[in-house]
C-alpha cells in the first residue's frame, strides 16, 4: 500500500483508535501462573445481511417538516443526526420507523438513503424514496471488524486464571462508524465472563481503504470470544483439564466487581455450564467420539443494553407514554422502541399488560412514529427488553396508581389493599371482592379527563470505572450463556456438518420463552455462519469480490444443525420482572463452540475464520508433516 | 425490479421460436426457465431488445421412456428431473444432480434445456449428461439435428447451438444392467450454491472386470472434461478401491481448474481425487447384475 494512500494527518499510521488498558498487574500474574500458552487469531469481514434492504422515503410536509420513512433500528440517533446536520431543530423533523426487515447493527446510524432523499425532496419539492440494491448494502457494509487477535493466558495447574495479555488490531474500513466503542468491546467484554485477576489490553483500530465497519450483533466481542474461548480450550487440554471443568473453575459470581470496574448482578454461567454439560451427554462423549466427529464447548455473554448514551445527553434511555381509552379498554403504549423483526413489540406489550394488570390483547403498541412516541434510544446493545421493558411496566403502574383510588371509594377497600391483575381490580387476598379494571379507568376519566401513564428508565448512575473508555461494556445486567456443539468432518474434503447444538443461556426471568428461543436459534445460525463460511472477499484495490447473497455465504435452512435451547433459573433485580438480554449474547459461544468441535475431530485447531474446508485440510496436511518428522527414529537418543 | 427496454415474445411452438430468433438476431436471446438470463439483464451482465419466451411451448416438459431411450424435454424443470420415477429408476445420477442444484424455488423454474445450454462450466446436470452419452436434439430453421453432447460445449457459456437453434429434446439409452453411473458434487453449503468440483462417473462391468468407464469432470476446465487417461485406467480392472482410487489420482492431474472464491486450484485438484474415487464406488454399487447371493 502506498505510503500516502488515504493517510489522514489526524491519526499517525492510519490507528484511529489506540486503547491501552492495563488492570491489576498481569508480570506479577505471569509469574504466579503455573502455565503460560500464547496463540494468535484471525477474524474475518462478517456482513449482517439483512434481507431488508436500507430504504427511506422523504417528503417535506406542507408546514416545512421533514418526514423521512426509514428502515432503521435506531429512530432517535437518525433523528438526532438529521436535526446536526440539516442544522435544524429536531421538533422541525418527523422520523416514522416501519417495521424493519432486520438489522443485526447494520441498520444502527444514519445511512446515506437518509440523507439523501431528504435532499431530494427538498430540491424536488416531491416525495423521494432511496433503497439500497444488495450491492450498495455490502459497500455500505458497517459489518464486523476483521481482528487480528493475540492473547496470552496464564493459569495455575488447576486451570484458574492468573493473568490475560490481549494485543487487537481491528481493520475497519475507511470510516470511524462505530468502530471506536467496537474497538474498546473488544477489551472490555473479555473480563465479563471468566475471574480474571489480572489484564492488559492493546487494541489499535485501523483505517484501511476498505467499507467502513461498524457494530453488528456482538459489537466487537465474538472475534475475540472465539479467540479467548479456544485458547482456554487448548490450555485445559494442554494441562488434561476437562474443557468444562476449566470455566466452572473460573466462571464469573454474581454480585461481582470485574477487574475493569463492571459491576455483574445476577449471573448463573456456572449453571448454564453444568446444564449443558447433562444435556449434550458431554461426559460420554467427549473425547469418546470416532475420528471425524467432534464436540466442543463455548460461553458467552453480552451487555443487557449499553450503561451509557452514543452521544452525551441525561434524558432517560427509554420513554414510554400509556394512554387508556376513554372506555376503559384498551391502552395504547407509545414508546419509540424499535421493532426490527426481534420481536421486542411483544415482549414490551406484555410487560405493559403485566405493569397495567389488564390482558395482552387491550394492548396496542405505537412504536414508529417520533410524533407519538417519546424516545427509545433504540434496538442495539441488546437493551430493550431491560430498559424499555422498564419504562413501560412503570408506565402500566403509574396508571394503576392513578385509578386504585376510584376502585378502593367504590369497593371500600383500603387502596394498598387492592391490586390490578387480569382485566379486574380486587382485594389482595379477597377474590371475591373486585370491580372491572375498565369500569374504574372510566371513573378516572369522567372526573380528571385522559388517563395517562408515564415511565421511563435510566441505568444506574455512576456505572463504570474511571479510566478512559471505562463507559464502553457497562450495562445494567449481563447476560451468560454456554453451548455445546457436535459436528462432523469429512477428513478428505475438510466439509464440516454442523449437527448439534445444545445451548443454555442466562436471560433473567424470560418474558416470553419462545421469543428467547427463537433468538437462540437465530444466533446459532448466524454465529455458525461467520464461524465456517461466511467472509467478505476483497480484491487488490479494496474492492469487493462477492458483494451478492450468492457468493458472500450465509447458512440455508439445509446447513441448520439440530438445536436444543434451554434456560436456566435466574432473576436479574435490575431488569424487568427480573429479565435481561439474549438477542447478541447468545451468539457468543457459538464460534468457540465449533472451533473446539472441529478440533476435536480432526485433531488440529484453525485458528482463522472462516474455518474453510480448505483451511482444515491444510492443517491437517501440516499434522501430518509434523508427525512424520517427530515419529522418525532419531538416531542416539534413548 | 422492472428490467428496461425488452421486448418479449411469447413463442407459440419451437418452429416459431426459431423463427423469432433468425429473425432478431444477436439483439434476440432464448428464455426458457430464466434463472440464468434473468439475473444476468437485471445486473446488465446481458443486454438483449428481444426475449423470446419459450415458456408456452406445450409438449417439451416431459419425460418419456420409449424403446430403451429416456426421452427428456428441453423445458424439463430441475424440479421434475429431480422427482421423476423414470430418471430415479434408470438415471438416478441425474437426478441426484438436479437435487444438488441451487434452492426449491429455483428448480422448480431452471429448466434441463437451459442447464445444458447456457454452458456454464460449474453447471451440474452435463458431466453426467456425457457420461450417459447423452444426445442433444435440436430445431432451427435448416432443419433438425442430433449432436452427440460430448461434440457440444465448446468453452464456457459457448456451445456448437446456431443463432436460432434450441433444444428440443434430450436422448439417453436406458444404461444397461451391468453398468452404473453416479454423480457427486462438493459445494460450500448444502444448498444455493455452485459446485466447487462435480464429477459423474460410468463403469461398465463384465465378468467380475471393468470393460468401460468414463469420468466427467466438472467446475475445473472451461468445460466439461472427460478425464480420458483416469477412465482409461479402469480397462480390465476390477472393481476395487484400489483402482478407484488410482483413478482419483490420475483425474487429478487431468484437470485444469483455477482459483476462485470457492476454492484454490489445488484445493479443487484435491477434490477431483476423492469426488472421483465415490463416484465410481457410488457407480460400482449401482450396478445389478452382481449374482445375487442367497439370503440365510
Amino acid at each position: 500500500m502506498s505510503e500516502k494512500f488515504l493517510r489522514d494527518e489526524k491519526y499517525k499510521n492510519n490507528i484511529n483508535t489506540r486503547v491501552d488498558h492495563h488492570f491489576g498487574d498481569i508480570e506479577k500474574g505471569f509469574k504466579e501462573a503455573d502455565y503460560t500458552r500464547e496463540e494468535t487469531f484471525i477474524g474475518n469481514h462478517v456482513y449482517q445481511a439483512p434481507m431488508e434492504p436500507h430504504a427511506s422515503i422523504a417528503n417535506i410536509e406542507g408546514d416545512g417538516t421533514i418526514l423521512l420513512y426509514s428502515s432503521t433500528q435506531v429512530p432517535h440517533y437518525l433523528h438526532y443526526q438529521l436535526a446536526r446536520v440539516f442544522e435544524r431543530p429536531l421538533g422541525t423533523i418527523r422520523v416514522v420507523r416501519p417495521h424493519v426487515g432486520g438489522g443485526f447493527g447494520g441498520k444502527a446510524e444514519a445511512a446515506p438513503t437518509d440523507y439523501i432523499s431528504i435532499c431530494l425532496a427538498m430540491k424536488t419539492g416531491k416525495p423521494v424514496m432511496v433503497q439500497y440494491s444488495r450491492k450498495d448494502m455490502f459497500e455500505h457494509f458497517r459489518g464486523r471488524h476483521k481482528q487480528y487477535i493475540t492473547y496470552k493466558i496464564g493459569v495455575k495447574k488447576d486451570g484458574r486464571i492468573t493473568a490475560v495479555k490481549s494485543t487487537i488490531y481491528l481493520d475497519g474500513g475507511a470510516y470511524s462508524s462505530f468502530g471506536v466503542i467496537s474497538a474498546y468491546y473488544a477489551g472490555s467484554m473479555l473480563a465479563t465472563l471468566y475471574k480474571i485477576p489480572n489484564y492488559k489490553y492493546d487494541g489499535y483500530r485501523l483505517y484501511t481503504n476498505k467499507p467502513a465497519c461498524g457494530a453488528m450483533r456482538g459489537h466487537g466481542c465474538p472475534q475475540p470470544r472465539f479467540a479467548f474461548e479456544s485458547l482456554l480450550t487448548m490450555i485445559a487440554e494442554d494441562l488434561g483439564i476437562d474443557p468444562i471443568k476449566i470455566r466452572e473453575i473460573n466462571a464469573m459470581d454474581p454480585n461481582t466487581r470485574t477487574v475493569n470496574d463492571l459491576d455483574i448482578r445476577s449471573c448463573e454461567l456456572k449453571a448454564t455450564l453444568t446444564a449443558v454439560r447433562k444435556k449434550s451427554e458431554w461426559n460420554r462423549k467427549y473425547g469418546k467420539l470416532k475420528p471425524g466427529h467432534g464436540i466442543g464447548i463455548g460461553c458467552g455473554g453480552f451487555v443487557s443494553g449499553a450503561g451509557y448514551p452514543i452521544y452525551r445527553s441525561k434524558f432517560p434511555h427509554s420513554n414510554a407514554i400509556i394512554r387508556i381509552t376513554e372506555d376503559g379498554h384498551a391502552a395504547i403504549v407509545e414508546i419509540a422502541a424499535a421493532e426490527i423483526g426481534q420481536g421486542s413489540e411483544t415482549v414490551l406489550a406484555q410487560m405493559a399488560a403485566e405493569g397495567l394488570g389488564i390482558p395482552l390483547e387491550r394492548i396496542r403498541m405505537k412504536s414508529w412514529d417520533s410524533d407519538i412516541s417519546p424516545i427509545d434510544l433504540g434496538a442495539y446493545s441488546s437493551r430493550i427488553t431491560l430498559m424499555g421493558g422498564n419504562a413501560v411496566s412503570r408506565a402500566g403502574r403509574d396508571v394503576v396508581e392513578k385509578i386504585l383510588p376510584y376502585a378502593a371509594k367504590e369497593l371500600e377497600i383500603s387502596a394498598e389493599d387492592l391490586v390490578a391483575e387480569n382485566g379486574v381490580i380486587r382485594h389482595k387476598s379477597d377474590k371475591k371482592k373486585f370491580m372491572a379494571w375498565s369500569e374504574a379507568a372510566r371513573m378516572y376519566f369522567s372526573e380528571n379527563g385522559p388517563l395517562v401513564g408515564t415511565g421511563s428508565y435510566s441505568p444506574p448512575e455512576g456505572l463504570g470505572g474511571t479510566y478512559k473508555g471505562a463507559p464502553v461494556g457497562t450495562s445494567p445486567a449481563y447476560s451468560f450463556g454456554a453451548s455445546v456443539c457436535e459436528v462432523s468432518v469429512d477428513l478428505e474434503t475438510g466439509k464440516v456438518s454442523i449437527e448439534k447444538f445444545t445451548d443454555y443461556h442466562d436471560c433473567g426471568t424470560p418474558i416470553n420463552p419462545m421469543a428467547v428461543h427463537g433468538q437462540v436459534e437465530g444466533a446459532i445460525v448466524m454465529g455458525a455462519g461467520e464461524t465456517i463460511m461466511e467472509d467478505t472477499v476483497f480484491d487488490d484495490h479494496g474492492r469487493i469480490v462477492n458483494p451478492n447473497l450468492h457468493e458472500y455465504l450465509v447458512m440455508t435452512s439445509k446447513d441448520v444443525p439440530e438445536i436444543f435451547s434451554g434456560l436456566v433459573d435466574s432473576y436479574e433485580p435490575e431488569g424487568p420482572f427480573g429479565a435481561k438480554e439474549v438477542g447478541e449474547g447468545a451468539t457468543l459461544p457459538v464460534l468457540g463452540a465449533i472451533a473446539h468441535a472441529i478440533a476435536n475431530a480432526t485433531g488440529v485447531w484453525v485458528k482463522e475464520l472462516p474455518i474453510t474446508p480448505e483451511k482444515i485440510l491444510k492443517a491437517l496436511d501440516e499434522k501430518r508433516k509434523k508427525d512424520e518428522k517427530t515419529s522418525k527414529p532419531k538416531c542416539g537418543c534413548d | 425490479m422492472k428490467i428496461p427496454g425488452i421486448k418479449l415474445h411469447n413463442a407459440a411452438d419451437l418452429a416459431n421460436a426459431c423463427s423469432l430468433l433468425e429473425k432478431y438476431g444477436e439483439s434476440a436471446k432464448a428464455l426458457a426457465g430464466g434463472t440464468d438470463l434473468v439475473v444476468d439483464l437485471k445486473q446488465k451482465r446481458a443486454v438483449f431488445e428481444h426475449i423470446v419466451v419459450l415458456g408456452g411451448i406445450a409438449g417439451l416438459d416431459e419425460i418419456k421412456l420409449r424403446k430403451g431411450i429416456l426421452q427428456i424435454g428441453a423445458l424439463t424443470s430441475l424440479a421434475s428431473l429431480a422427482e421423476s420415477r423414470i430418471i430415479k429408476k434408470h438415471l438416478p445420477a441425474l437426478s441426484d444432480a438436479a437435487s444438488t442444484m441451487a434452492t426449491p424455488q429455483v428448480r422448480n423454474m431452471g429448466t434441463i434445456g437451459g442447464n445444458v445450454a447456457m454452458a456454464v462450466p460449474s453447471a451440474d446436470l452435463p458431466p453426467t449428461l456425457i457420461a450417459a452419452n447423452a444426445r442433444i436434439i435440436t430445431d432451427s430453421p435448416t432443419g433438425s439435428r442430433i449432436i452427440p453432447i460430448r461434440e457440444f460445449f465448446t468453452g464456457p457459456r459457448k456451445t456448437v447451438l446456431g443463432a436460432a437453434e434450441l433444444i428440443r429434446e434430450i436422448e439417453i439409452d436406458v444404461p444397461p444392467a451391468n453398468s452404473g453411473l453416479s454423480y457427486k458434487k462438493f459445494q460450500l453449503r448444502n444448498s444455493a450454491a455452485l459446485a466447487v468440483v462435480g464429477v459423474a462417473a460410468s463403469l461398465v462391468v463384465e465378468d467380475g472386470k471393468i470393460s468401460d468407464a468414463c469420468i466427467v469432470l466438472g467446475a475445473v476446465a472451461p468445460t466439461p472434461l472427460i478425464a480420458v487417461k483416469a477412465s482409461r485406467s479402469l480397462i480390465g480392472a476390477k472393481p476395487d478401491f484400489e483402482a478407484f482410487a488410482n483413478a482419483g489420482k490420475i483425474a487429478c492431474e487431468e484437470g485444469k481448474p483455477i482459483s476462485d472464491i470457492r476454492g484454490s486450484k489445488e484445493f479443487r485438484c484435491r477434490l477431483i481425487g476423492v469426488l472421483t474415487r465415490r463416484a465410481l464406488e457410488e457407480a460400482n454399487g449401482r450396478i445389478r447384475t452382481a449374482p445375487k447371493r442367497r439370503k440365510n
